[in-house]
């Protein structure tokens, strides 16, 4: 997955018609500015890591929540998108 | 470490809001700083019986951690809550997740590699979901 600086990427949703910023096309999910044609799921995906980061909260002492709702589908998209290739190899360590 | 995120299907039955799961979380975080400890950045899935099932994930309090992160994706752990995960399932999920941070902090540092992989961790009791 590449990596890409997320401030500077507008995240907002578009209420209208006219915005050309962030205007999501009904069910396709994706924007109609040519330099951000990604996924719901692939922006959250890299929205999650770049919250991960530390340092991308300088200066904030309390604990910060991102919280996000997708559809069943972004959200399985968002899973496959987040995990790396070798993510879903797992075993139960306190069992073994 | 201060950071955590929720992520929700939007189909997920409505018994615990992302709000109580961040209220709690938040709390747990700064006893633990009172403390002197800290958290790693968590993630909190809690997503619906369908979608768990088509990720891979077969039951609420699974909790997974990428034991090794590399600059793009850090050290960090995910609990994921299952369709009608109860709140109860959540407290007891952290309350493991935070005893594997302290057995990992005992045991070794985290590498930095740049293959992440995850091993799951369940709580000590075995909440299904109700």
């Amino acid at each position: 997955m590449s990596s890409r600086d997320l401030r500077t990427i507008d995240m907002r949703l578009s209420f209208s018609d006219d915005d050309t910023l962030a205007n999501l096309v009904d069910n396709s999910k994706f924007s109609n500015n040519p330099a951000r044609r990604t996924t719901i799921a692939a922006r959250s995906a890299r929205l999650l890591l770049e919250w991960l980061n530390p340092s991308s909260h300088i200066g904030r002492s309390e604990p910060t929540c991102l919280a996000i709702t997708l559809t069943c589908k972004e959200i399985v998209e968002f899973v496959h998108e987040n995990r790396q290739p070798d993510f879903a190899s797992v075993t139960d360590r306190r069992s073994s | 470490m201060n950071h955590f995120a929720i992520f929700r299907s939007a189909d997920v039955p409505p018994n615990i809001s992302s709000d109580e799961l961040a209220a709690y979380t938040q709390r747990t975080i700064l006893r633990m700083q009172q403390s002197g400890k800290s958290m790693p950045p968590l993630v909190i899935m809690h997503v619906s019986e369908s979608v768990a099932a088509l990720v891979g994930v077969s039951k609420t309090g699974l909790i997974r951690h990428n034991l090794s992160g590399t600059r793009e994706l850090p050290f960090y752990y995910e609990i994921w809550l299952v369709g009608n995960a109860a709140f109860t399932d959540y407290v007891l999920a952290l309350q493991g997740m935070i005893r594997d941070v302290e057995a990992v902090k005992g045991l070794s540092p985290p590498a930095i590699t740049p293959s992440p992989s995850t091993q799951p961790i369940l709580p000590d009791s075995k909440p299904n979901a109700a």
